[in-house]
């Protein structure tokens, strides 16, 4: 079987916040993943069907859509969208709401910013994938 | 959210609710009060006008012939003088007399007025404006009270009373006594408005307090928001910051020297501390904004729980060398009804400060004990302690004691989190220190929440 590298994976990172697609793609483009960001969830959700990304990394509050919503609109769009690898990002601690939410869309992962290592986002984006963890 | 609003309305008219039922106990008392010192005055000019009836002498009155010839007469005189002195006693009474009835008309005796006044009334003198009432007390033999009613002379309230013959049993003279109706008015004004007045203060007070509590209530929710937008507009270039320099220490620090390595780590451990605050600080001000009834209440097992917060302190601790042990006193299962992530943050916070401020080589042990109606769970520390002058600060926001400003980095919000969370669970937290032998904190949880 061939062994996938990181450079054929395309992720895309949904956030309002610019800092954190910012950060988070300098970092990813480091680990030669190929990034494209948005910087609302209903652009986000375009640039999903239209660019079929491998990986979705989504952040749950946003304004106008949140990323709950938006997955669950993206779940319901078809082929793609029901087997698309996502990984929530969140502010705080997960309340029971959020939590329910997460369940029920089925993420392959959640983080939580404040407290996840860069090594932790990468090592989970990684394992969503189906890459190798370690590459000897 | 409908619900809400409709709760919040109802919480806007509360003071004036109450404002409303006082103000109503207030003019039913007020009515009271006045209508009790309106028949008083009455009572006690009826009983001076009785004296007067009886204490007359009938003989002296019947000497008198009831025209001006009388005026010379010294009966009549000592008669006047009678009547003037009651006047004299009783400073709200005008005029006292002595009537009679003859052809049908009410004519005057005598008077309590000197002959050189206006006002006096010469024997004989047909009182014309005698109402029904008055006439009445000749054929009923009764006394009567009326008024205020107006006459030539002024506007009165009118005590009457029947002198009666002793013989015939027939009403033979009827003595009045006249008090003004506004030395009247005045009194019941006077006695009205001490139930008026203090209705008015209370009110006034009520919407005073109310609207001082309000203005403070609202202080608060901006000071809260602020803080809030300010941790959160923190938070984001912060994470950035964390993320890179977390990036640069796993994959790009290889070539650097030593030193810069060390230096990229105390930046990153900056980082996290200052992330650290400013998700405190957002907590804290989610709890403010948050009221009671945002407890999410289930069964939870916290001897379970327990271990999952002592696993993850485990590491903290041995790095600083300090032994976690737990007391030999907790069940198996413990099933308790409360809010998990809550009490779970509010355990956290204590272990967590027991482990801070605890030197090397000392021990953290975490219990727990049960009463009837409560779940104690106690965190006791070998650590600093707390000075005694520093223990009523404690739970206070923002506080921190001398020595853990001097020796730690933090923000004075989590004992106040802490505090606020056992409030919201009907609980309580406490504590019991001397200064360098450590401190044991309890954390109270009722059982009876579900």
């Amino acid at each position: 079987m061939e062994i996938k590298k990181n450079s054929d994976f395309v992720i895309l990172i949904i956030d309002d916040e610019t800092t954190i697609t910012n950060t988070l793609a300098a970092i990813l483009i480091k680990d030669e993943f190929n990034v494209i960001s948005a910087s609302d969830s209903m652009i986000g959700l375009n640039k999903a069907l239209e660019e079929k990304p491998d990986l979705i990394l989504l952040d749950i509050s946003m304004p106008k859509m949140t990323g709950m919503e938006m997955l669950k609109k993206l779940r319901e769009s078809g082929e793609y969208g029901k087997n698309v690898k996502v990984i929530l990002l969140t502010s705080l601690t997960a309340d029971d709401k959020i939590m329910k939410g997460i369940v029920e869309s089925q993420p392959s992962f959640y983080l939580t910013k404040s407290t996840s290592t860069t090594k932790e986002i990468i090592s989970k984006i990684k394992e969503a994938l189906g890459i190798q963890p370690t590459q000897i | 959210m409908l619900k809400n609003e409709n709760k919040k309305e109802i919480s806007v008219l509360k003071p004036y609710i109450s404002i409303l039922v006082i103000l109503l106990i207030g003019l039913v008392s007020t009515f009271y009060t006045v209508r009790y010192a309106g028949d008083s005055v009455k009572k006690s000019l009826i009983e001076h006008t009785e004296l007067m009836a009886t204490t007359l002498d009938v003989n002296i009155i019947n000497s008198l012939s009831g025209d001006e010839s009388d005026e010379i007469k010294t009966e009549y005189l000592e008669l006047k003088s009678k009547l003037k002195g009651v006047t004299k006693i009783n400073s709200d009474i005008k005029f006292v007399y002595i009537t009679s009835m003859r052809n049908g008309e009410v004519y005057f005796i005598a008077d309590s007025e000197n002959s050189d006044s206006p006002d006096y009334s010469p024997p004989g003198q047909v009182y014309f404006e005698a109402t029904d009432t008055f006439r009445n007390v000749f054929v009923n033999k009764k006394g009567a009270i009326e008024g205020p009613t107006s006459d030539r002379w002024g506007s009165w309230i009118s005590s009457l009373s029947p002198i009666l013959d002793p013989k015939s049993n027939e009403v033979l003279y009827v003595v009045g006594i006249d008090m003004n109706s506004r030395n009247y008015y005045t009194t019941l004004f006077v006695y009205g408005s001490i139930p008026a007045l203090i209705t008015l203060l209370l009110s006034s007070l009520i919407l005073f307090l109310y609207r001082e509590r309000r203005k403070e209530k609202d202080l608060l929710a901006l000071r809260s928001e602020f803080v809030s937008i300010v941790a959160h507009d923190l938070r984001t270039p912060l994470v950035g910051i964390k993320w890179s320099l977390d990036y640069m220490i796993e994959n790009e620090s290889q070539n650097l020297s030593q030193n810069q390595k060390e230096s990229l780590k105390l930046m990153h451990n900056s980082s996290v501390e200052l992330l650290k605050t400013a998700n405190q600080i957002l907590e804290s001000t989610e709890m403010e904004r948050k009221n009671a009834k945002s407890l999410i209440l289930k069964k939870v097992d916290i001897v379970s729980m327990l271990d999952e917060i002592t696993a993850v302190f485990i590491i903290p601790a041995k790095e600083k060398d300090i032994a976690l042990v737990r007391s030999g006193t907790l069940p198996k299962e413990l099933n308790v009804v409360c809010d998990q992530v809550k009490i779970k943050r509010a355990i956290s916070n204590i272990i967590s400060n027991a482990i801070k401020y605890s030197s090397a080589g000392k021990t953290v042990t975490i219990g727990y004990r049960s009463t009837p109606n409560t779940h104690i769970i106690s965190v006791t520390d070998q650590g600093i302690g707390i000075a005694t002058s520093e223990h009523s600060n404690m739970f206070k926001e923002f506080y921190r004691t001398s020595k853990a400003s001097h020796t730690s980095y933090g923000t004075g919000l989590g004992l106040y989190y802490v505090k606020k969370i056992m409030e919201l669970h009907k609980g309580r937290v406490w504590f019991e220190s001397s200064e360098d032998t450590g401190t044991t904190f309890f954390l109270e949880i009722p059982n009876n929440l579900g």
